[in-house]
């Protein structure tokens, strides 16, 4: 097989495998609005209930939302559980909107919540997984170099979801989600060539972008 | 150096790394909680030695599987102070006055469980603490007895070395602090009136 052939292979896999598929949903069940010096406050919910969201997908989500915009403030996950501890913590938060008018009861949470201008608590669930994983890939050294040969694919699925509660009204006014599913591969002819499909990170792009334009109106 | 030299030199630095351990350092922050300080009580916080400057061994079975050594120093001190001491006020020596309504807060660590991700067959840390809590009053008639559990779990993902572990403990020692909050906030009102 010529370099040129074995060039253009490749270039298809790379084309063809490293992408991935997106699908954005939204549900908007009662009509509310933001202004600038009002806050939102994204929090996952708990292990304990068996969800499993990734803490760096809970910092890529806080930073990629407040770069998005300036038409609100969003109040980082950690602080916000620092100035509202033991409140917020993965066992005590609410993890339903049943839940909320409990916490909200407590005079001190309340009037916090309404000094720091708090309206949104966005409630994230969601994980990332690999759902099927095929091939084989085989590296070997010896005193003369070493190499790799075989492939290796895998199918990831990021699906997330985000669920706007008004904390003033104590009700749920609407639902973003993002799902994500990619193909990533590694080809190895002596050098491995991991192609991924980033499908954790464009999930976080797509539900930021989402949360951003559910606010924008 | 003669061969027999050798393989003692060798032996031993076999026998040395057999015997190495993990050695882990936990201190954390716990934020303060936000909760009403009650004013009219006094409290004085005992503890037993598992909590103050306390170092944890494994146990011979554990010791199969992975040597580490923990050393909490006064970590768990500092949470429950921290913690009872935003709900009461601490009791100075000094203060005879006989109308003042002192408790007197005993804790002790029952448990402290943990699965690392080669006892687990999984990809995380799992972390447990188990405390028994006597609450008393000033006369040590018994008002209380609370169980106070935390629980952590850390995946061990992007974290490298012995990070992971270290998170599930923190994580566990931060739920137990909130646990601790929501029981006395719940419970405070019972005190209260038993000391009344």
């Amino acid at each position: 097989m010529s370099r040129s052939k074995i060039k253009i292979i490749f270039l298809l896999m790379i084309t063809t495998v490293g992408c991935s598929t997106t699908r954005i949903d939204e549900e908007v069940n009662t009509a509310f609005t933001i202004t600038d010096d009002e806050s939102i406050v994204l929090l996952s919910n708990s292990y304990h209930t068996g969800n499993q969201t990734e803490l760096d997908f809970m910092d890529c989500l806080n930073s990629s939302i407040s770069k998005k915009q300036n038409a609100f403030e969003i109040i980082p996950t950690r602080q916000f559980q620092n100035l509202f501890y033991p409140w917020f913590e993965p066992s005590t938060a609410p993890q339903s909107i049943e839940d909320l008018p409990k916490i909200l009861g407590n005079e001190l949470v309340k009037e916090k919540l309404s000094v720091m201008k708090i309206k949104y608590l966005i409630k994230i669930t969601g994980e990332t997984k690999t759902n099927a994983s095929s091939g084989a890939l085989s590296c070997a050294a010896g005193p003369g170099g070493g190499g790799c040969f075989g492939f290796a694919w895998w199918d990831d699925t990021s699906a997330y979801n985000a669920s706007v509660w008004d904390l003033s009204q104590e009700t749920s006014v609407g639902n973003v989600s993002a799902n994500v599913t990619g193909t990533s591969m590694i080809p190895a002819i002596v050098i491995p060539i991991p192609i991924l499909a980033r499908t954790q990170s464009n999930a976080c792009d797509g539900l930021s972008d989402q949360i951003v334009s559910f606010f924008s109106g | 150096m003669n061969n027999a030299v050798k393989k003692i030199l060798i032996l031993q630095s076999l026998l040395l790394i057999g015997c190495s351990s993990q050695n882990l350092v936990i201190d954390t922050f716990i934020p303060k909680p936000l909760v009403k300080m009650n004013e009219s009580i006094s409290v004085k916080l005992t503890f037993d030695d598992q909590i103050q400057n306390f170092i944890f061994s494994p146990e011979e079975l554990q010791k199969k599987e992975a040597s580490i050594e923990i050393n909490f120093g006064n970590t768990q001190q500092k949470l429950f102070e921290n913690v009872f001491l935003s709900f009461f006020k601490l009791s100075n020596e000094s203060d005879n006055d006989p109308d003042k309504k002192i408790i007197l807060i005993d804790v002790k660590l029952d448990k402290f469980e943990y699965l690392t991700p080669q006892t687990a067959a999984n990809q995380k840390y799992s972390v447990w603490f188990k405390y028994i809590i006597n609450i008393k009053d000033n006369n040590e008639n018994s008002i209380d007895d609370w169980v106070v559990t935390g629980y952590g779990e850390q995946e061990t993902g992007i974290f490298q070395g012995d990070e992971a572990f270290k998170r599930a403990i923190r994580i566990a020692l931060r739920d137990t602090g909130a646990n601790l909050s929501i029981t006395t906030q719940e419970k405070i009102e019972n005190i209260t009136n038993t000391i009344s």
